[in-house]
């Protein structure tokens, strides 16, 4: 029997490299603000499981599912795209509809740097709840926040430029906190940042 | 404990933390805003050692406020 997604669990498909990691802490940290649990194949690195496997695991786990597609370029060394963020994509609608009536609750939001360019690469996909961000952090926290107001029909989420402004305050406050800790921000993994953003939250909002 | 709690409430939107004398945090809640969920997986940091260090940050915001206030000298 499939199961059911947990209704606080985000499943977020992203890039994770350095020159995205602006965006991908924004979303992390908007995530927790909002009352929502962030989730990503960088969860656990449990060697033994397959990474596909993981992804799929934790997409059948979250009810919602946050996808930025902006990261859809050509590589420069190799001229090709990157295919991880669309596969994932396709992964979570394709679970959403043949997954059990459980999943049928799902609820997916997908950011572009733009609003219409997918219509250039992946036009299959008209019709979801597509934003552009514009590769701003504050606009993706905002497009976040309300989309999630939307989906989860929860009332009293703060507001979207609330959120920014305390995700700015924490990035501002992001370099004191490593160095107590001794650790370089770039060392920073995923579950060190969601005890963090959490722990910051708890004492800051 | 009561009177912050009041305090808290009353503000809108707020929020009561009290920190142990070692940094960990031994009471929080959050009134008007949602309540903050536990991590899926716990980093190998260790909550204790997050927390003092965000302790420590929140004691570092009071002492450059209340300096600048003029409440703090040298």
């Amino acid at each position: 029997m499939a199961k059911s997604p947990n209704s606080d669990h985000v499943f977020i498909n992203c890039p994770f490299d350095a020159s995205y990691r602006p965006l991908f802490e924004a979303i992390i940290f908007a995530v927790h603000d909002l009352g929502f649990v962030p989730r990503c194949a960088l969860e656990d690195d449990d060697g033994g499981e397959v990474r596909l496997s993981k992804i799929e695991r934790i997409i059948e786990e979250c009810r919602f599912g946050i996808h930025d597609l902006s990261a859809v370029t050509l590589d420069p060394v190799h001229k090709l795209p990157r295919f991880n963020m669309p596969l994932e994509l396709g992964l979570f609608l394709g679970c959403r509809r043949f997954g059990g009536l459980p999943q049928r609750q799902k609820k997916c939001l997908i950011l572009d740097t733009e609003r219409f360019r997918y219509q250039k690469f992946i036009s299959d996909i008209a019709g979801q709840d597509i934003h552009a961000h514009g590769g701003e952090p504050k606009q993706a926290v905002i497009e976040i926040r309300n989309w999630l107001a939307a989906a989860s029909t929860r009332t009293r989420l703060p507001g979207g430029s609330a959120v920014a402004g305390r995700y700015a305050r924490f990035r501002g406050e992001l370099p004191a906190l490593c160095a107590d800790l001794h650790l370089p921000e770039h060392e920073l993994i995923f579950a060190d940042l969601s005890e963090l953003i959490i722990a910051w939250l708890k004492a800051s909002r | 404990m009561q009177h912050a709690t009041r305090l808290a409430k009353s503000a809108g939107p707020g929020q009561m933390v009290v920190y142990t004398s070692d940094g960990r945090i031994s009471h929080h809640a959050a009134y008007g805003f949602p309540a903050i969920k536990s991590p899926a997986r716990r980093s190998r940091i260790g909550s204790k050692r997050i927390e003092r260090a965000v302790a420590n940050l929140v004691m570092d915001r009071l002492r450059s406020g209340l300096s600048a206030s003029g409440e703090v000298s040298q």
